[in-house]
């Protein structure tokens, strides 16, 4: 739970983070409305920007619980020596960053199966 | 729970997480931000008059925006643009273009075109000088060895034609000729005063005589050669002689009439040769006005296209004055096969009172355009398929926004499916119109369609011509006919707004050479005389719109 929990909150500091640096580039510009731009796909999404959107929350939502496990999984093995620790570390990255790989081109590849984009 | 059991669940739960992303997108997927249907079988609706100008639409969403491009009232194409909003981040919309009557058809000419001819065109001493040689030479060729009629014994050799002089003066409202003819032996024949005045008829120009001619000149010794040879007797040949020698019978019925002379007083002498010069005089003019008819025969000004047809009419009298001769002119433009689209009847009418060239006195052959002339030649270039090619030439597609051409869709160029029309707005760079279905290429099954309005200005600087195109207004979206309906959704939409800003932030400018430009013209002449132009000059302007094209002038 509490990884789980940490993935979400790094989510929020890391969208909020990429809205600031969004805004502060606008702001620097004078294009009006920046906040509510940036937000537009949050707050008012056009019809075909929805899929879109599905995937983001689903992807936040499936990497939380995938990490988490992967990690939890990795860390409850028993481990004889030390170095069986980072060997364990260092699988888990590997195998979240292959996940998040492969779910994100599958992720993209299910969203334009259903946009025609595939014709 | 057993960690079997945990398994399961946990496999479970994960399989319905995966299998609830395909759900949850599909529940998502295939909704247009907008979408516009309306009754056609083509891109495009055609409407003769502005009442019927508004098809029964259906459109989603409801909060959709209508808005149209052009007043109540115009004739032309008529932008009418759904708009549906998304937050300040998402603008759609879609437009649909309808080309609003009323149309002038193809056989019926328009009269928007005016021709100036500068004073110093005529000046036979200088850009003129080619007229003169072609009254020389036509002389020379029907000039006789000899003036000979044997049944009076009568035998005069005809000495060389060495000179002939020919002035045209103009002034207000009239044009007056001299002509003076010098032989190798002295001989001198002038018509001083030869008055003519320029009218229409039925589409044509006509030239009549307008006054009485100034009393003939001739002098030298044919003259006296002639006394001798036959005294009296040749008095009863003036008539005769008018009819052997064309151009030469006003010279050869003075020379008859003269001889009358003899016995006879001064004043009928005058009066004599007066009348038979003025008779041929008549008949040189009536032989003018018959090569003038022949002007107004249809012409095929393209030989990659000979089924195309121009023929120009004269729409009102001429004016004349010191500075020139001002042509009011109409013009028909038939296209022939191939056509674009057969669906759009003719050019648009508007209806705007023609625009007079500018009045010049310099060697110069000016032509103006007003807006229902600039229509026409655009329903011509259209219609023939010039701006199809244009639109696909690399000078086009280079000028393009690297935005458009770079966008993810098959790209084929700029295809317009209706002519361009003239736009009245008082917010141009240029000479405004308002472009509509141009085919920029396909999404899929559907193509995407351009519209908006381009403003085209001309300008001349020493040798160079320069088009410049501002494009102040695109809009794009896709369309696809199906089943009697075009089904209108936005595409490129997230690009749109660059594009136009960088289309409409600096005009696309085109140059080329003046007499590059001129070597394109086919040959202008007539009977051996070419009419060579220079340094041609274009302008655009507006209120009224007009265009002007105008180059030195001489005839060689």
């Amino acid at each position: 739970m509490g990884l789980t929990a940490s993935y979400l909150a790094t989510f929020v500091v890391f969208t909020a983070a990429m809205m600031f640096g969004g805004w502060a580039l606008y702001a620097a510009h004078g294009v009006r409305d920046a906040v509510a731009v940036i937000a537009s796909d949050f707050v008012e999404p056009p019809p075909s920007r929805l899929p879109y959107l599905v995937r983001g929350l689903w992807s936040v939502l499936a990497y939380t619980v995938a990490i988490a496990s992967v990690v939890v999984a990795k860390g409850r093995e028993e481990k004889e020596r030390a170095e069986a620790v980072t060997s364990a570390m260092t699988s888990s990255v590997m195998r979240v960053t292959l996940f998040v790989v492969v779910m994100e081109l599958l992720t993209v590849l299910v969203v334009r199966a259903w946009e025609g984009g595939l014709e | 729970m057993s960690r079997r059991y945990s398994t399961l669940l946990g496999l479970g739960l994960s399989g319905l997480g995966l299998l609830a992303l395909p759900v949850l997108v599909a529940g998502t997927s295939g909704r247009d931000d907008l979408m516009v249907e309306v009754p056609a079988e083509r891109r495009f609706s055609v409407a003769p008059l502005r009442s019927l100008a508004s098809p029964a639409v259906s459109v989603a969403p409801a909060r959709a925006v209508v808005r149209r491009a052009l007043g109540p009232a115009e004739p032309g194409l008529e932008l009418t643009t759904w708009t549906a909003d998304y937050g300040p981040a998402y603008h759609r919309e879609v437009t649909w273009p309808t080309l609003v009557g009323p149309f002038i058809d193809e056989d019926e000419f328009v009269c928007g075109y005016s021709v100036h001819a500068g004073a110093a065109l005529f000046d036979t001493a200088g850009a003129g000088r080619g007229l003169a040689a072609l009254l020389t030479r036509r002389l020379r060729e029907k000039l006789p060895p000899s003036l000979d009629f044997p049944e009076y014994d009568v035998h005069v050799p005809m000495p060389a034609l060495r000179r002939v002089e020919l002035g045209v003066r103009l002034g207000p409202g009239r044009v007056s000729f001299s002509l003076e003819l010098r032989f190798a032996d002295g001989t001198r024949f002038a018509l001083r005063r030869i008055p003519v005045k320029l009218g229409a008829a039925h589409g044509i120009l006509t030239v009549s005589r307008s006054g009485r001619l100034a009393p003939p000149i001739f002098e030298g010794p044919l003259r006296n050669r002639l006394l001798a040879e036959g005294g009296e007797r040749v008095a009863l040949l003036g008539g005769l002689l008018g009819g052997l020698f064309g151009p030469l019978g006003v010279m050869a019925g003075v020379i008859a009439g003269d001889g009358v002379g003899r016995d006879a007083a001064d004043s009928m002498i005058t009066r004599g040769a007066e009348a038979l010069a003025t008779e041929k005089v008549d008949e040189a003019l009536r032989e003018l006005a018959l090569g003038m008819a022949r002007l107004t025969q249809p012409l095929h000004p393209f030989s990659s296209r000979p089924e195309d047809e121009l023929m120009v009419a004269v729409a009102a009298e001429p004016a004349v004055s010191r500075s020139g001769i001002t042509l009011p002119l109409c013009a028909r433009l038939r296209v022939g096969a191939p056509r674009t689209d057969d669906a759009v009847p003719g050019p648009v009418a508007l209806n705007q009172p023609r625009v007079e060239a500018p009045s010049s006195p310099a060697a110069a052959l000016s032509l103006a355009l007003n807006a229902d002339a600039l229509e026409q030649l655009m329903f011509y270039l259209w219609q023939s398929g010039g701006l199809g090619q244009l639109g696909t030439s690399p000078l086009v597609l280079e000028g393009l926004a690297t935005e458009v051409r770079e966008a993810a869709f098959d790209f084929r160029g700029l295809r317009p499916g209706l002519p361009p029309t003239f736009a009245s707005t008082d917010h141009a760079s240029g000479l405004p119109f308002v472009v509509g279905d141009v085919a920029l290429g396909a999404m899929g099954a559907k193509t995407v369609v351009a519209h908006g309005r381009v403003d085209l200005g001309v300008a001349s600087d020493h040798d160079a011509v320069t088009l410049s195109a501002t494009v102040p207004d695109v809009r794009v979206n896709c369309v696809e006919l199906e089943g009697g309906r075009a089904r209108l959704t936005p595409c490129l939409a997230d690009l749109l707004p660059l594009a136009r800003d960088r289309m409409g932030a600096r005009p696309r400018a085109y140059a080329w050479g003046s007499s590059e430009l001129l070597a394109k013209l086919p040959a202008l002449g007539f009977e051996g005389v070419r009419l060579e132009l220079s340094t041609l000059r274009i302008s655009t302007s507006m209120n009224p719109a007009r265009l002007d094209v105008s180059a030195n002038a001489r005839f060689e």
